[in-house]
């Protein structure tokens, strides 16, 4: 299968729907609440992320009526954007791991010095 | 800016999502915005200070239009154009007389620059020996009418001889003029052919804009044309391409 590549606003996105499905603001708060409002995207950004992820078929939607009675449009995570997720996931850990590593010799370094 | 204008400006940068698609995107982002403003105004915010506060964290409209476009493929507006155009067409040669005056365009075209000629009929009685281009031509009102070509299947004797005219309107998306048919030769019509020498055609091919008439002739005959129809009349001889010494 060929490698799909995504962005870190995907790679975030997706990590988010794979604990729950949620609509769009609610992803903007959880994603500020969980990254300590590290990662505080201008919220109408998100939405090219979540319909290009719905277009590679990593996640699909459906509706459900808000409590004030407006249609909310819900995302859920596909097997396929699962997969995607983990592979991911995976090559994240090992570029943080890398960046970690160069950065702790350095500091090793800088003390020694 | 409001949120009508925020929304408007996201949907005016949409060019390849479907009618379906742009109202899914507009009522998505409308209830993003209202979420958002609901979740200030539970904070204390007034109505107006709300809606300023949530713009301010939504993002160049234009931007985001722009992005949101590019993650829809361009083949359903191809689609879309390409249906649109074939039921235009569809309903102009269904509905209208588009498709008679493009005919009739196409009729005047091949009658004024590119009428059939005579060695390139399949279907004379015989091969003709002797072709001579003519461009003899009468005008009646609108109409003018042209003969083309004559050839003799024998130039030195009596045999077949062979009259090739076209007619056309001067307007060229007007209907064919009605001088020449494939039945004028064997019927009365307002347009008589007949030899110097009083003999008919005996035969013919053509349509209306461009004919082919076949006359049995003696040697140094010409052919006589004789228009008379609706007020109009013309008499034209004809010269064959015989040689001088039977």
């Amino acid at each position: 299968m060929k490698k799909q590549s995504i962005d870190h606003a995907q790679l975030l996105v997706l990590s988010l729907l794979a604990g729950e499905d949620m609509y769009g603001y609610q992803i903007i708060v959880e994603l500020a609440r969980r990254s300590d409002h590290t990662f505080e995207m201008k919220e109408g950004t998100l939405y090219p992320v979540l319909h290009g992820l719905e277009r590679a078929g990593a996640v699909e939607a459906y509706q459900q009526e808000a409590p004030t009675g407006r249609m909310r449009k819900y995302y859920h995570i596909t097997r396929k954007g699962t997969e995607l997720l983990k592979t991911e996931e995976e090559s994240w850990r090992s570029y943080s791991g890398a960046v970690n590593a160069v950065l702790r010799s350095s500091i090793g370094g800088l003390t020694l010095a | 800016m409001n949120r009508r204008d925020y929304c408007a400006e996201v949907m005016a940068n949409l060019r390849r999502v479907t009618g379906g698609e742009r109202a899914a995107i507009r009522a998505e982002l409308e209830a993003h915005m209202e979420d958002h403003m609901l979740a200030l105004m539970d904070l204390g915010y007034e109505e107006e200070l709300a809606e300023e506060r949530m713009l301010q964290h939504m993002g160049d409209p234009a931007e985001i239009g722009r992005e949101l476009d590019q993650q829809y493929p361009p083949h359903w507006l191809v689609l879309k154009r390409i249906t649109i155009v074939l039921t235009v067409i569809f309903i102009l040669l269904t509905f209208t007389d588009v498709a008679q005056i493009l005919n009739n365009a196409g009729d005047s075209f091949w009658a004024r620059f590119y009428p059939e000629k005579l060695m390139d009929v399949h279907h004379l009685k015989e091969v003709p020996e002797v072709v001579q281009d003519t461009d003899i031509r009468v005008q009646l009102d609108d109409v003018m009418v042209r003969v083309y070509q004559v050839a003799l299947e024998d130039a030195d004797a009596a045999c077949r001889a062979y009259v090739a005219l076209s007619c056309w309107n001067r307007n060229p998306f007007a209907e064919q003029p009605e001088i020449a048919n494939s039945y004028f030769w064997m019927t009365p019509a307002p347009l008589w052919v007949r030899t110097s020498s009083g003999r008919n055609p005996d035969g013919g091919s053509g349509w209306l804009w461009a004919f082919r008439y076949e006359l049995p002739v003696e040697y140094g005959d010409s052919v006589q044309l004789t228009y008379d129809a609706f007020g109009q009349t013309f008499d034209l001889t004809v010269e064959l391409p015989w040689e001088e010494t039977p």
